[in-house]
């Protein structure tokens, strides 16, 4: 199994906090992560290799510091890492990121899988992983949370859609979405952090890459962000302080006077 | 090219031969937006449904049907392909669909397929001058709002969770028409469900009446007995924000904000919730809300009908005991 595992470098979203003066967003000091749900897609294809033999190799797009990122997941035990890194390449929306992400999963070729996160902490869309399957004309499930075999072509998973336990047969190749439910990302090892030192990190820009140009970064992305805003609510709020005994009661003052009680 | 596309278009999620509500939500925006274009809003139906004519009562002026029961979200490659063929038709300017676990599964898919824009998870959408769609999503996780447009490229997509918009009511007087068509499918069969298992769900927090919910002002998960005690003296459910989510203490199925489940309950209680842009934006639905928080600055105070400024390890287990007392009192007095 050739497995390609899609991985992006986060600001840690416990650590992201509003200037309470001016109301932007502090990022500076942020420390930088691998997005969490990226861990997961990472320990299924460790898994998937474990029992099936393999290469994984993991691709990033982002600025160089995301080499970081690979570094990580090269200690859990990934094989081969890319970073895709070019200035050309900023500013994309799902679309143009996508795009990118899919010629860079071209370009390595010969693959049987790719995997990827449910969704990013910062983006939080969960589009990138179906929008990179239908680049690549392959067939896609979300919300992968572990599988059972491959077999003759198909891999065997299970899925977790609302309420139910999907158990799915997916053809070869093709693109999973992974989310948290049944796998433990794996901690790095001392041993498996020094092999990882020792790995080359590939990069490519978008020659390298072969991308038409104008689809990728900003210019090729079809959304624009025009303003960033806190959102202010109408709701007058009526105020309690004091001591707690005393504010204990007033709090079932408020419930009966609501009728809850 | 911008202006060969006319009307909203709703894609309908359908499951077992029903349509879901987001459906229905999704149309009561498509409505609204369309009274400021004069178009018309289309519902998308692709599957099989008992009554194809619903989606007129709820606002649609033309339901376009691919009645085919082979086809689900499930099959992402053949069910985009269909819908492809009904935007290439139709030509909508916007293309809505819902942000439920199916609708995320194909609309990013048929987004990339038509070579456009979509934005995810979106709050609230409006037209603005030009007739281009305005669409408000939570961003910088969830901190922040961003006001996003697709200038260039049509359809315009976006899409919604449940529970953010209103439906209109029911009015079997609306008028409509539901079109058949008839689309080639290429039924690649890579994609195979085997079994379908309905595992239990703990909590309704979609659905409940009262919900108590617990944030970052809990030092440690055994401290959630109060917010789950709270909730069950007053007949509701607990739910807990985010962080609590992500450091494990719970399952997302607790999880009340924009990123877990939109609630829409009668009362809601936040206790140690600082009120983070992803929170309230799914408490938005929330008839009351009681806050309490040692911070009087907390976000959450702006969201609020009532707020407690105070240490919950302080304030929530005497509230506790106060409502133990009342019902004992109160079933001493019915049962004498």
């Amino acid at each position: 199994m050739r497995m390609i595992v899609l991985v992006k470098q986060v600001p840690d979203p416990q650590h992201i906090k509003i200037d309470p003066k001016t109301g932007f967003v502090v990022r500076t000091g942020v420390p930088l992560i691998v997005n969490p749900f990226d861990l997961y897609a990472v320990e299924l294809a460790l898994r998937i290799k474990s029992e099936y033999d393999g290469e994984i190799i993991a691709v990033s797009m982002g600025p160089p510091s995301a080499e970081e990122a690979l570094r990580e997941v090269l200690a859990m035990g990934v094989d081969k890492a890319i970073l895709l890194t070019d200035r050309r390449m900023a500013g994309a929306d799902t679309l143009a990121t996508s795009y990118t992400l899919s010629m860079a999963i071209k370009k390595v070729g010969g693959f049987d899988l790719v995997l990827a996160g449910e969704k990013t902490v910062d983006g939080d869309t969960g589009h990138i992983g179906p929008e990179v399957a239908e680049f690549l004309g392959i067939p896609h499930v979300c919300y992968v949370s572990n599988y059972e075999g491959v077999r003759e072509g198909y891999i065997y998973v299970r899925a977790r859609y609302d309420d139910y336990l999907l158990r799915l047969k997916v053809k070869l190749p093709a693109l999973l979405t992974v989310t948290r439910g049944e796998l433990r990302p794996r901690i790095p090892t001392i041993l498996g952090r020094l092999r990882a030192s020792k790995i080359p990190i590939t990069k490519w820009n978008a020659d390298d890459i072969e991308c038409d140009i104008s689809r990728i970064g900003l210019q090729g992305s079809p959304t624009r962000v025009l303003e960033v805003f806190t959102p202010r609510y109408g709701r007058k709020c009526k105020m309690f302080y004091g001591d707690p005994e005393e504010l204990a009661k007033k709090f079932i003052d408020v419930l009966k006077e609501l009728g809850f009680v | 090219m911008r202006s060969k596309w006319f009307g909203v278009a709703v894609v309908a999620e359908v499951r077992e031969g029903k349509f879901h509500r987001s459906t229905w939500e999704l149309l009561g925006k498509a409505y609204e937006l369309n009274s400021k274009l004069g178009e018309c809003v289309y519902c998308f139906v692709v599957g099989k449904v008992s009554d194809p004519k619903e989606p007129i009562y709820y606002g649609a002026n033309k339901v376009v049907y691919v009645e085919d029961p082979e086809l689900s979200p499930m099959r992402p490659r053949e069910y985009v392909e269909v819908l492809k063929e009904l935007v290439l038709k139709y030509r909508p300017s916007i293309v809505l669909g819902p942000a439920t676990l199916y609708g995320r599964h194909i609309m990013p898919r048929l987004a990339a397929k038509l070579r456009t824009g979509i934005t995810a998870d979106c709050t609230d959408l409006d037209i603005d001058e030009e007739g281009n769609l305005v669409q408000i999503r939570p961003a910088s996780t969830g901190l922040v709002m961003a006001k996003i447009v697709t200038p260039k490229h049509r359809p315009q997509m976006a899409t919604v969770r449940p529970g953010i918009m209103k439906p209109l009511p029911r009015d079997e007087s609306r008028g409509g028409e539901v079109i058949r068509e008839e689309v080639k499918v290429r039924y690649y069969g890579d994609v195979e469900v085997i079994e379908k298992v309905r595992y239990e769900t703990k909590v309704s927090l979609a659905e409940a009446g009262i919900i108590v919910s617990a944030g970052r002002g809990f030092r440690k998960p055994e401290d959630l007995w109060m917010a789950k005690k709270l909730a069950e003296l007053l007949g509701g459910v607990m739910g807990v924000s985010r962080p609590l989510v992500d450091a494990g203490w719970v399952s997302r199925d607790y999880q009340v904000g924009f990123s877990g489940t939109a609630v829409s309950p009668r009362l809601y209680i936040a206790i140690g919730i600082s009120g983070s842009v992803q929170h309230v934006t799914g408490i938005r639905g929330a008839k009351t809300v009681i806050a309490v928080n040692k911070d009087p600055n907390a976000p959450i105070f702006n969201v609020a009908q009532y707020g407690f400024v105070a240490d919950l390890y302080d304030l929530i287990p005497k509230v506790i005991d106060i409502l133990s007392k009342l019902r004992r009192t109160k079933a001493a007095h019915q049962n004498p």
